[in-house]
């Protein structure tokens, strides 16, 4: 059965997952260098990047058993992505090693961790984790292009402007369409007004209460 | 033909072709080559302006060419009376035409300029604003997030398909930025069009006034007439000069066709 902290709960909750407390039962006898070379893959995978060769030629350097290494690698991967989820104003660098103190792990590796955590790789794995997690296409790419029709079969002088976009949206599609210059007025005015509202909100207090 | 249906226009009694023309006028906004009158209503017609089914389809085919050259070179009303006297109309059927064309005329030309097509245009533009607070990889974001809804009509079809995009504030004034740069391009162009408009009319007066007044475009003036028009050249190059004359001294009331 875990147990929680006296005073607050630690960052991975009440309950401490299975992974993490395994991990912390398998780290006796694991030397820096291997853990650091662990660690290291573990944080690639987090980035999105395919490191099964690396993990092999670790596996296969390595005299502990694979099942051992197995359980080491999961409950890395888990400490990590529990700590990334929270932002850096709510769980502090000392809380953080405190917590991982409560693990009974060894203090090298509570320092490794954190500088993961704390350290400058944190914005890749933010936005790496957060490519998994669903939402709408964002705007790639947007080309645009404005036109003015002197004459058509209808009208010998027309003389009228419109723009053509090309808009590449984050999953691939790609759109091209006309806009007629009222309708272009009309989506420059909502887009000024969702700003103005985006400034609004957050001015708004709600928005300052820490948490 | 043409001379045939106006023998059968004259041949027709004014007041009925007066109704008859301003039918038509009102018809004319489709110009798709489409039959304009379904057959019932070429049946009335007939009864009611006594004429064959081939003498009536000349008089609706007479009447949709004139009104389709009077759109196309946006002809004023008195001009076109005259015009059509010109090629032997009687003239009070050249008044008919003449009053209905400056009724429906004006609108009619602006339908066509504002009918551009393309084989997607936007037709509806929505948004939503949201606070978005947590997602699987991150908890307490707070993080306001726009999804802006646009409605996208094809040449070919009914349906409208909906594209939706989202972005984040940042992301949002870069969009924003580029927007207004497209505008300021825009309102440019419609300088432009001004200048060509004018220019192309060869008539130094009317570029002078216009490029004195809008200070802006006389540059723009000066090179798309340049390039895109070379006999412009000259009326170019007065435009530019003339630019520092006082707007009263210069003031010229164009005489348009």
């Amino acid at each position: 059965m875990s147990s929680s902290h006296a005073k607050d709960p630690s960052f991975l909750g009440g309950r401490i997952p299975p992974e993490i407390e395994s991990m912390s039962r398998n780290l006796k006898d694991v030397d820096h260098e291997l853990f650091r070379k662990l660690l290291k893959a573990v944080v690639s995978a987090l980035e999105g990047k395919d490191c099964r060769e690396v993990m092999r030629s670790v596996a296969e350097g390595s005299v502990i058993p694979q099942e051992r290494l197995s359980h080491i690698i999961a409950g890395m991967h888990r400490l990590l992505s529990e700590a990334i989820r929270i932002p850096p104003s709510s769980l502090k660098q000392e809380a953080f090693k405190d917590d991982l103190r409560m693990l009974k792990m060894p203090e090298d590796f509570i320092t490794d961790f954190s500088s993961v955590v704390f350290g400058s790789r944190r914005a890749a794995l933010e936005a790496a984790s957060s490519q998994k997690d669903p939402h709408l296409p964002t705007l790639e790419e947007f080309k645009w292009r404005v036109d003015v029709s002197i004459s058509t079969s209808s009208l010998s002088r027309a003389l009228q402007p419109s723009v053509l976009t090309q808009m590449k949206l984050s999953d691939g599609t790609f759109h091209r369409f006309e806009v007629p210059v009222s309708k272009f007025q009309e989506l420059r005015y909502n887009v000024a007004l969702i700003l103005k509202e985006m400034n609004d909100l957050e001015k708004r207090s709600i928005l300052k209460i820490q948490d | 033909n043409f001379v045939k249906a106006n023998s059968d226009v004259i041949s027709l009694p004014s007041r009925k072709s007066h109704r008859c023309f301003h039918i038509y006028t009102v018809f004319i906004s489709s110009l798709q080559g489409e039959r304009t009158f379904s057959e019932e209503e070429e049946q009335k017609l007939r009864a009611a302006l006594s004429l064959d089914k081939r003498a009536l389809n000349l008089v609706l085919e007479t009447s949709a060419f004139i009104l389709e050259q009077a759109v196309y070179h946006n002809i004023k009303p008195a001009a076109l009376q005259q015009q059509l006297e010109v090629i032997h109309l009687n003239p009070e059927k050249a008044e008919v035409f003449s009053q209905s064309w400056a009724a429906a005329g004006p609108e009619l030309v602006e339908k066509l300029k504002r009918n551009i097509f393309a084989p997607k245009k936007l037709e509806h533009v929505g948004w939503q604003l949201n606070l978005q607070m947590a997602q699987s990889s991150q908890t307490r974001l707070k993080s306001p997030s726009a999804v802006l809804q646009l409605g996208i009509k094809s040449e070919d079809s009914e349906a409208q398909e909906n594209v939706f995009v989202e972005f984040n504030h940042q992301q949002l004034l870069e969009f924003y930025n580029k927007v207004c740069y497209i505008n300021a391009c825009v309102c440019v162009c419609v300088c432009v069009c001004v200048c060509v408009c004018v220019c192309v009319r060869v008539c130094v007066c009317v570029c002078v006034c216009v490029c004195v007044c809008v200070c802006v475009c006389v540059c723009m003036c000066v090179c798309v007439c340049a390039h895109a028009f070379a006999r412009m050249c000259v009326c170019a190059r007065a435009c530019v000069c003339v630019s520092i004359n006082p707007i009263k001294d210069t003031l010229l009331i164009p005489e348009g066709n």
